[in-house]
């Protein structure tokens, strides 16, 4: 009897396919397609000045289809339903799709949309908050990282000795959608790791777009600085230079987790602005199920960055999580974040507001 | 090789953290079982690979397809110690993030070495081990004996 903590699910599946108005195919039995659901919820705490905040609040799930279409083709796809807190309903979205064809062994190339590989973070965690070590992404993943990439992507892994990896990478950039790149300004990235020693993984990418518009689409994740407002913010090209460099570390009792990230938006009106955000992640398991962690997360854009405009924000925090299984967390964190906003007066920085906010947050996250 | 040789001695005091306890290297009790694989007696570190993902096609051509004891098998710790380095949750959390990542494809787990074998004997291309105490698998799927 097979009893796969992935569990296969034909029910799920069908109300996958249902939702997404396709037909079944043929070959999907118990056998070609599994389905597995993660998904997270949240109590916050947080005091600003003068005020005191808490709610709950249901986190974004996600519905995971992993497919052998035949031996050598395969499908993954990873559908995400979301509270819209702009409006007050959900939206769904496809975080991920594509097809990959494994031409030999442990290379391959992928046809659709991915997770941009450009740091360990991004390729390795994204939705699952699950497998996220602590509650949040890096704030970089709100500004700078593109998080997704529709287009095509050579991948190798486990290569030599040092099992070395690569991914090329070349596809719809930032300021596309899923259905539309206007022009003819496609991204490239290309990116290289290594795994030396067991349960480490060493990289560095360089990721490069050109922003025709400075607009970006909703699936690369970019947000612009608190205060200012993407309909009033500068409409020429951008030339976004991306570089990331990470070391991960996640043996049986020390974790470790380093994301740096060099940016240079490169604009005609302001020149370069060189903008920088480092995360650090430090784990310590005490039991078996038991980890207590800390983090230092770095933000901050340049005053003449026309992208994600200025801002800087620094992130401490200190926290627990206790692994019940592999389908079962909750982390307690204790987190102090200090935000510089900036305001503008005739074009130019007039002052700067900072917020200070402490808080503490308790999430539980799962996998069905 | 100087390369190596340099990442190796900045390396070293990680790896030190990271080597398994005493004896653990000379695994096991365990019978390498698998069908048109084309390996041939591989050592630990290659058997590691295999069964933490990291191939994916045979020298046969054959996909690879790792079956995994599930957590009904009473061996199920010890394979995921011995031959992963990993307690049982965390080889199933290993293999988890490795599906959902589209690193690798899905593993096969199972209830008890009877059903691993049958399994192995009726797919091409998968893999499995099983307690060499076990009532003996077929001669022609077993790949090496570590005793």
């Amino acid at each position: 009897m097979i009893s796969n903590p992935l569990p296969r699910c034909n029910a799920l599946a069908a109300l996958l396919v249902a939702i997404l108005g396709t037909q079944p195919l043929q070959s999907a039995n118990a056998t070609s397609i599994q389905v597995n659901a993660f998904g997270h919820l949240e109590l916050t705490a947080s005091r600003p000045e003068n005020e005191v905040n808490s709610s709950f609040s249901l986190g974004e799930h996600s519905l995971f289809v992993n497919s052998s279409l035949n031996e050598r083709f395969s499908y993954l796809g990873e559908f995400v339903v979301r509270f819209n807190t702009a409006g007050s309903n959900y939206s769904a979205s496809i975080e991920r799709s594509l097809v990959k064809y494994a031409y030999s062994n442990n290379h391959s190339v992928i046809f659709g949309k991915v997770h941009t590989p450009v740091n360990y973070w991004n390729d390795s965690f994204h939705h699952g908050r699950l497998f996220f070590p602590v509650i949040d992404r890096p704030t970089a993943f709100s500004y700078l990282i593109p998080l997704h990439t529709l287009g095509l992507q050579l991948q190798g892994q486990n290569i030599g000795a040092l099992k070395w990896g690569y991914d090329v990478m070349y596809g719809n950039g930032i300021d596309s959608t899923d259905a539309l790149q206007e022009g003819h300004s496609p991204a490239a990235m290309v990116a290289v790791h290594a795994k030396p020693i067991e349960g480490m993984r060493i990289g560095a990418s360089y990721f490069y777009d050109r922003l025709e518009t400075n607009i970006p689409g909703a699936h690369a994740g970019h947000g612009i600085a608190p205060g200012f407002q993407r309909a009033n913010a500068y409409k020429g090209a951008v030339n976004f230079h991306l570089a990331c460099v990470s070391v991960a570390w996640f043996g049986q009792e020390h974790e470790f987790l380093n994301e740096f990230v060099y940016n240079a938006a490169q604009t005609e009106l302001a020149g370069t602005a060189d903008n920088y955000a480092n995360f650090t992640y430090a784990g310590w398991r005490l039991r078996d199920h038991w980890v207590a962690y800390g983090l230092a997360d770095f933000f901050r854009t340049a005053d003449n960055d026309l992208h994600t405009y200025p801002f800087k924000r620094m992130k401490f925090a200190l926290g627990l999580r206790h692994e019940f299984n592999h389908l079962l967390n909750v982390k307690v964190q204790l987190e102090h974040t200090t935000e510089h906003h900036a305001h503008l007066h005739m074009g130019k920085i007039s002052y700067w507001h900072i917020d200070r906010v402490p808080g503490l947050r308790v999430q539980a996250a799962y996998g069905f | 090789m100087f390369t190596r040789l340099l990442l190796s001695l900045l390396l070293a005091p990680l790896a030190a953290s990271a080597a398994p306890a005493a004896g653990a290297e000379k695994a096991s009790g365990f019978i390498l079982i698998g069908n048109r694989t084309g390996l041939e007696d591989p050592d630990l570190a290659a058997v590691r690979a295999i069964f933490r993902g990291e191939q994916a096609i045979w020298p046969t051509r054959e996909t690879v397809l790792v079956v995994l004891p599930s957590t009904r098998a009473d061996f199920s710790e010890r394979f995921a110690q011995e031959i992963l380095q990993l307690n049982r949750n965390g080889m199933q959390r290993h293999w988890l993030a490795l599906v959902f990542q589209g690193r690798a494809r899905s593993p096969v787990f199972l209830d008890s070495a009877a059903a691993i074998i049958d399994f192995v004997r009726k797919t091409p291309g998968a893999i499995a081990m099983v307690p060499a105490s076990e009532p003996g698998p077929p001669r022609d799927l077993v790949l090496s004996q570590r005793r």
